[in-house]
């Protein structure tokens, strides 16, 4: 992958925090914590057809995709969001959740390479 | 400034952090995190200035949350921020108390700005004014405003003190000038409701057709002219004083209203249904005599006994000796640092002419004259020749200033040349004396 099109951008955090190497690094630290914690969630939540989980996780881990620039899987987790919630196309949701776990693999690893350490 | 104690009571980490890393940029802000309610709750008496309260907490409702804390302290704006839109939720959270409801989008942050700005305008104003309010009762601490060391203003003194210890109604009798706001100002300014507004009425001053809507307020539409809701003076006094200056001058009709307001302790806003409670301290003042009204049936007897409460009669400046002295220096030396003048002194003979005078106008008067006299002296003392007079020769006052028979005959030569444009033919005919009598005295130089 070449460095313009990277997977994440950290632009929109720092505007929302401002730009302070501390802060930021917490921020990064929750995001690497939490997201997979929601993701298994939602795995979990699919595997026992609770429809309304998915729908209530993907509500949480929405706001983080998009503060970190994670565009693609940002536009699909509210994909996800919507469908679990107007319970239509429910059938869809599994083969968007694995793509979504691809993206955020790649998109995780990234970070985790630019924040060795966290 | 104190910090302004944002407490962010919100179990999503990264959204809670999200918020503090963003309110933490502005350096006056301290802000804390909570994950739970009941974490928020036991730091609550830390004093926050806002709360930030996300609604579905894993241990309790935000409602509840915001009960606990509106219990601790009815203030703290607490603003509720949710996962997902629900109007009636929102609704409900507003009417128990919250100070906003937003839903966590991408504006959150834009919003709780605005927030904080306006609640810290708020809080610079609230200090300011209650910084102000004490100024006002430092400026009517009584023994400052009202000066004297004659019985007569001592055992005032000792009245005013009895009436702020308690909610007792005040009424204030005195002639013109003797100062009965400044005493019903000082009876607010002393006592426990000096917080609250000081609001002065003069019944004399508001047209009969006016005055109930000037007093309990109107509803929009209640009559031609009511284009928006007014509230009414009593209402502004809420929690405060409402002084009725010139009671005495209110018609029977009004009388009856007031009466009810006072025994029911609520009022309805004319053209209005609903009932306003009111939490009032009155006093009323007046320069009639309530009670002989009273007997000539234009004043009720009821409302009578109601207003009487504490009566407090001022005395008249004449009656209070050495007073009028103190005064006197006191109301100039008071004018002169106001123009920046250096300081004058008071010589003898004029200080004889004050003494002599009736004082009709009262303070009110003296401090006139006082002020007039300190502008025509061309030198640092005051002379009888600066201090007139102007009420003297006015027929009412006539008989309150001692003198000798000579002088009250010529009294009432001056006084009719004057009416009667210094005709001394028409004026000798009007007082059956010789016209030469009235040359001879001019010509003396005696009128």
């Amino acid at each position: 992958m070449s460095h313009t099109e990277k997977s994440y951008r950290l632009d929109k955090l720092i505007e929302f925090i401002g730009d302070d190497e501390a802060a930021v690094s917490s921020m990064v630290g929750i995001f690497l914590r939490s997201t997979p914690e929601l993701m298994t969630n939602i795995s979990e939540a699919l595997q026992k057809n609770d429809i309304p989980s998915v729908g209530k996780y993907a509500h949480m881990l929405k706001p983080s995709l998009g503060i970190f620039g994670i565009e693609t899987a940002f536009e699909l987790i509210k994909k996800i969001e919507s469908t679990a919630k107007s319970s239509t196309n429910e059938d869809q949701l599994p083969e968007m959740f694995e793509s979504l776990q691809g993206m955020l693999n790649i998109a995780i690893a990234d970070i985790r390479a630019d924040y060795p350490g966290l | 400034m104190e910090a302004f104690r944002i407490f962010i009571v919100e179990d999503d980490l990264f959204y809670g952090e999200m918020l503090r890393h963003h309110l933490s940029l502005n350096p006056d802000n301290e802000v804390h995190l909570f994950k739970t309610g009941a974490e928020c709750l036991k730091n609550i008496y830390k004093g926050p200035s806002l709360v930030s309260l996300d609604y579905s907490l894993p241990d309790m409702l935000g409602l509840e949350v915001m009960k606990a804390i509106k219990k601790e302290n009815n203030e703290v704006p607490v603003v509720i921020v949710s996962g997902q839109e629900d109007i009636s939720t929102a609704v409900r959270l507003l009417r128990e108390g919250a100070y906003d409801y937003f839903v966590k989008d991408d504006d959150v942050k834009d919003r709780l700005w605005n927030i904080i700005k306006k609640i810290k305008e708020n809080l610079q104003l609230k200090s300011e004014i209650s910084y102000l309010k004490e100024e006002i009762g430092k400026k009517y601490e009584f023994r400052k405003v009202i000066r004297g060391n004659s019985p007569a203003i001592k055992q005032i003194f000792s009245l005013i003190e009895k009436a702020t210890r308690t909610n007792i109604s005040v009424s204030i009798t005195g002639e013109t000038g003797t100062g009965k706001e400044l005493v019903a100002k000082a009876i607010h300014y002393n006592s426990t409701r000096a917080k609250h507004p000081f609001v002065a009425v003069n019944v004399s001053a508001i047209p009969t057709e006016l005055i109930e809507s000037e007093m309990f307020g109107h509803e929009k539409g209640s009559f031609t002219g009511a284009i928006t809701r007014k509230i009414g003076k009593f209402e502004q006094a809420q929690g405060g004083t409402i002084f009725l200056d010139e009671i005495g001058e209110m018609d029977l009709n009004m009388q009856s209203k007031l009466l009810r307001v006072l025994q029911e302790r609520e009022l309805t806003r004319v053209g209005g249904n609903d009932l306003v409670k009111i939490d009032i301290r009155l006093i009323v003042a007046t320069n009639r005599n309530l009670a002989e009204d009273v007997q000539k049936g234009r004043f009720r007897e009821d409302l009578y006994y109601r207003l009487l409460g504490l009566p407090i009669e001022l005395p008249p400046l004449r009656f209070r000796g050495n007073d009028i002295l103190l005064l006197a220096k006191y109301f100039v030396d008071d004018f002169c640092a106001e123009n920046k003048m250096p300081r004058l002194s008071i010589s003898e003979p004029a200080q004889k002419k004050l003494m002599s005078y009736h004082f009709p106008g009262n303070v009110r008067e003296l401090r006139a004259i006082m002020e007039l006299s300190a502008v025509l002296t061309d030198t640092d003392q005051i002379d009888e020749t600066h201090i007139s007079f102007t009420a003297s020769d006015s027929p009412g006052n006539f008989l309150l200033v001692e003198s000798t028979l000579e002088e009250y005959n010529r009294k009432i030569i001056r006084y009719y040349l004057q009416k009667y444009n210094n005709n001394v033919l028409h004026v000798a005919k009007k007082l059956d004396i010789g016209k030469s009598t009235i040359y001879r005295m001019i010509k003396e130089n005696l009128i």
